[in-house]
């Protein structure tokens, strides 16, 4: 109960703090624009009068740091920068952001998806020439485009570079499993589907946890976000989303490594591998059948590991946790899908960012935050609080409030490029960080990219949601056994005749100019 | 006729003089009132601001609208959006889920109501009555988060409360929440268990006010319990039931986007995705 009063006044709090916010950050918008032409010409020294710089943000995690605390004023120092940051949730953020933009009244910094489903009034600004073209600074800037081409590319919208993408592994979904369990069953990690299979089956009838009793299943799955459907058939062969064969576009669906890779998950839900109630749990009860040690394994980012293992100890201090990510399949090939490789971009309005040296001002910020110093701080957090250096390795003290502190308000919005490719490297990283890093950087090997990425279709802007609802419906009702393949089936072809159909076409005539 | 020839000569001489009396009048009552005036402007002040003036946005309906160029500058589709709705494939079946919850509502939850206003009336101990009272307003207060949060422990097949029952019985579960024959009596079923408490005070009210001789008389003349009900306190409130019902006319299709939203999934979709639920994916998500 007092937890709860406590979070709804936080809640308040937050609300009051980002009203008061915003009337400084469109009260500041005009000044900041005096502000930075006149300190122009010194851009790129560190002289001068400190630029001010204005954002506006989305914000993941619990609690939106007060402005001018400890990480904020080092950021400000070292790069000569006055920095009024609004934070949002990213729910709230990302309704916002549609009324921001179209009201013209803008920070200098916004992010901003322009391949999310649903942003055409994001590519309609684009495209009407409200953000800058970041293509002609790439060069200038190494440090801070040092960036995988394949995510370079994605980011772009018709070949040409409209924000800083906030870069994420390609292919980072991993499955955590109880390590604890596998040792009792004398089990390894699974390397292949059937490996996988089996593991799920001892996990479910096998008590896993000897404790005597028959409570425990394999996997836990929601379709709040149905990734696993996709990656199992990823896995069997099918093209992530979209495949491209002589110019024409062909959708998952319509493959049949897709309908394997569904009948291989609609076998774990025939046995009873996995939580009955998929269809309705929200996120809290999905986490928390593995939190409570009731199912064996959960597929998650491969940056969730830490945060679960503690979760996971809370309930069962002996509970121990390790991680895999591709599988082979029958045929011995390994497959995973790949994500776009950033979330969401950086952009600078002109609305806000009037001049060229604005820009430049700006751009220079964030690849002074690629610098070694700045990349410790975003990477370990304060030094002497959060890390000390021995023999030129950061050890992080495991007691630190870092990820409050320092990686949600400011590491994963800010960051372009990880930070921990410029800071120091960490002499104690713990084993499932290490063991994350190292499946997401090997499954750079096995990926299948989603050719849509860089392509935009009209119809999917608009009626995508829609769309896919059929599929992701249809899946889920084959799966807990209401539909037939044949139903499932008359599912793809509705889904084709409400404008799957006329979406291929558009991405192929997308794809056809930006061959040229 | 006649009035044609002399009329305008004899009556244009008190008009012009009417008018600024007239006014001047107005006026002089309206200053006299002021207060009384005053009173009412912040109501006036209310419809203007809060529904007269948003009702522009209306037309928006008839625009392609792009948020980014507003509502002055985006083009002008005219009737294109109501076409492409009335012709949208999903549109019959919306209809369909829609009205169909409706009249549910109508014949399920509208009767409960009365049914517990007169319960509540022929108890006689005070004390139990209140008790009731209170206790059947609380759910009205329920966010419906919170309902379909503890329709979901009951009902789950992953350790609800009603599953673990039938098993312990021996019957095989039912799969309450995924299942498209459930949804619609469960929807109503909510809806009695968290609204129906409240929608007795109405009608405890009206029977408040039923004139106790005409139970007296109707005891005199022999009638049982029963017999009151139907031939006194029915006929009493029927005025209020006919209101009540209106009213609840007025807002058909209005079925409740928040319940419906948190209780739809894959499974039961078809029977439960109403136009509320359907413009929120289409335009909003």
């Amino acid at each position: 109960m007092e937890a709860k009063k406590k979070s709804v006044m936080t809640g308040s709090a937050v609300a009051a703090g980002a009203l008061f916010l915003t009337t400084i950050v469109s009260g500041c918008g005009g000044s900041s624009g005096g502000n930075t032409s006149n300190s122009g010409a010194s851009s790129d020294s560190n002289s001068g009068e400190p630029v001010t710089i204005t954002m506006s943000l989305n914000f993941d995690g619990k609690e939106v740091p007060k402005p001018g605390n400890e990480v904020e004023k080092a950021i400000e120092k070292y790069t000569n920068t006055k920095l009024k940051i609004q934070e949002l949730p990213s729910t709230t953020y990302n309704q916002k952001l549609p009324v921001m933009v179209a009201s013209g009244d803008l920070p200098d910094v916004i992010a901003a998806d322009p391949h999310a489903q649903g942003s055409s009034w994001l590519l309609n600004a684009i495209q009407q020439g409200q953000f800058w073209d970041l293509t002609p600074y790439i060069k200038q800037y190494p440090k801070l485009f040092n960036i995988n081409p394949i995510i370079l590319k994605n980011a772009e919208v018709n070949g040409h570079l409209y924000g800083l993408p906030r870069v994420r592994p390609l292919a980072r979904n991993v499955t955590f499993v109880r390590a604890d369990w596998l040792k009792n069953l004398g089990l390894q990690v699974p390397k292949t589907l059937d490996q996988y299979l089996d593991m799920l089956r001892k996990f479910t009838h096998d008590d896993p946890g000897k404790d005597g009793k028959n409570d425990t299943f394999g996997l836990s799955v929601t379709t709040a976000f149905s990734t696993t459907v996709d990656s199992f058939a990823v896995a069997f062969g099918a093209p992530n989303n979209w495949k491209v064969v002589n110019g024409k576009f062909i959708k998952d669906v319509d493959t049949p490594q897709y309908l394997k890779g569904l009948e291989f998950e609609k076998k774990l839900y025939d046995e009873h591998l996995v939580n009955s109630d998929s269809a309705v749990i929200q996120r809290p009860q999905w986490e928390g059948y593995f939190f409570d040690g009731k199912a064996g394994a959960i597929g998650n980012t491969s940056n969730t590991g830490d945060a679960y293992l503690a979760s996971l100890k809370q309930n069962n201090p002996k509970a121990e946790i390790t991680a895999f990510s591709a599988l082979a399949a029958p045929d011995g090939q390994i497959r995973v899908p790949a994500g776009p490789g950033y979330n969401g971009e950086l952009m600078f309005p002109k609305s806000a960012v009037k001049t060229e040296a604005q820009l430049k001002q700006i751009l220079n910020f964030f690849e002074k935050l690629d610098d070694r110093p700045m990349a410790n701080l975003l990477a370990y957090g304060i030094k002497g609080k959060d890390y000390t250096v021995k023999n030129g390795k950061a050890v992080i003290n495991p007691n630190s409030d870092y990820n409050d502190t320092v990686a949600y308000p400011y590491r994963f919005p800010l960051g372009v490029v990880d930070p921990t490719t410029y800071a120091i490297p960490a002499a104690n990283l713990s084993a499932i960080d290490q063991l994350t890093n190292k499946l997401v950087e090997e499954n750079d090997k096995y990926v299948v990219t989603d050719p849509t990425y860089t392509l935009t279709s009209p119809t999917y802007q608009q009626r995508g949601a829609q769309l896919d609802k059929i599929l992701t419906d249809a899946n889920t009702q084959f799966l807990l056994g209401k539909i037939t393949v044949q139903q499932w089936k008359a599912q793809v072809k509705k889904w084709h005749e409400e404008g799957g159909d006329q979406i291929a076409k558009e991405y192929a005539e997308a794809y056809a100019k930006q061959q040229k | 006729m006649s009035d044609v020839m002399t009329g305008p000569v004899i009556s244009e001489q008190p008009v012009p003089k009417a008018k600024p009396r007239q006014v001047h009048e107005l006026w002089r009552r309206v200053w006299k009132e002021r207060w009384i005036y005053a009173l009412f402007l912040p109501g006036f002040a209310y419809f203007i601001i809060f529904k007269y003036w948003p009702m522009w946005g209306v037309i928006m309906a008839f625009e392609n609208y792009q948020p980014f160029q507003g509502v002055l500058d985006s083009q002008w589709v005219g009737l294109e959006n109501f076409q492409r709705f009335f012709s949208d494939p999903a549109f019959w079946q919306l209809f369909r889920n829609t009205f169909i919850l409706a009249v549910y509502n109508i014949v399920f939850f509208f009767p409960c109501t009365i049914i517990v206003a007169l319960l509540l009336n022929e108890l006689r101990l005070r004390w139990f009555k209140s008790a009731v009272q209170t206790l059947i307003y609380i759910p009205h207060f329920f966010s419906w988060t919170v309902v379909v949060g503890i329709t979901y422990m009951l009902l789950t097949t992953q350790g609800g409360l009603v599953n673990e029952l039938l098993k312990m019985v021996g019957l095989h579960q039912v799969n309450f929440l995924e299942n498209s024959a459930w949804f619609r009596p469960l929807i109503v079923i909510q809806d009695i268990w968290k609204e129906t408490g409240w929608g007795t005070i109405i009608f405890l009210a009206a029977l408040a006010g039923v004139n106790v001789e005409l139970y007296e008389a109707a005891r005199i003349d022999g009638a049982n319990r029963l017999q009151q009900l139907w031939h006194v306190t029915l006929p009493a409130i029927r005025g209020v039931i006919i209101v009540m019902f209106i009213l609840r006319l007025g807002s058909f299709l209005d079925v409740g986007f928040e319940q419906i939203w948190l209780m739809l999934n894959a499974m039961n979709r078809d029977v439960g995705e109403v136009f509320d639920t359907y413009v929120y994916t289409l335009g909003l998500q």
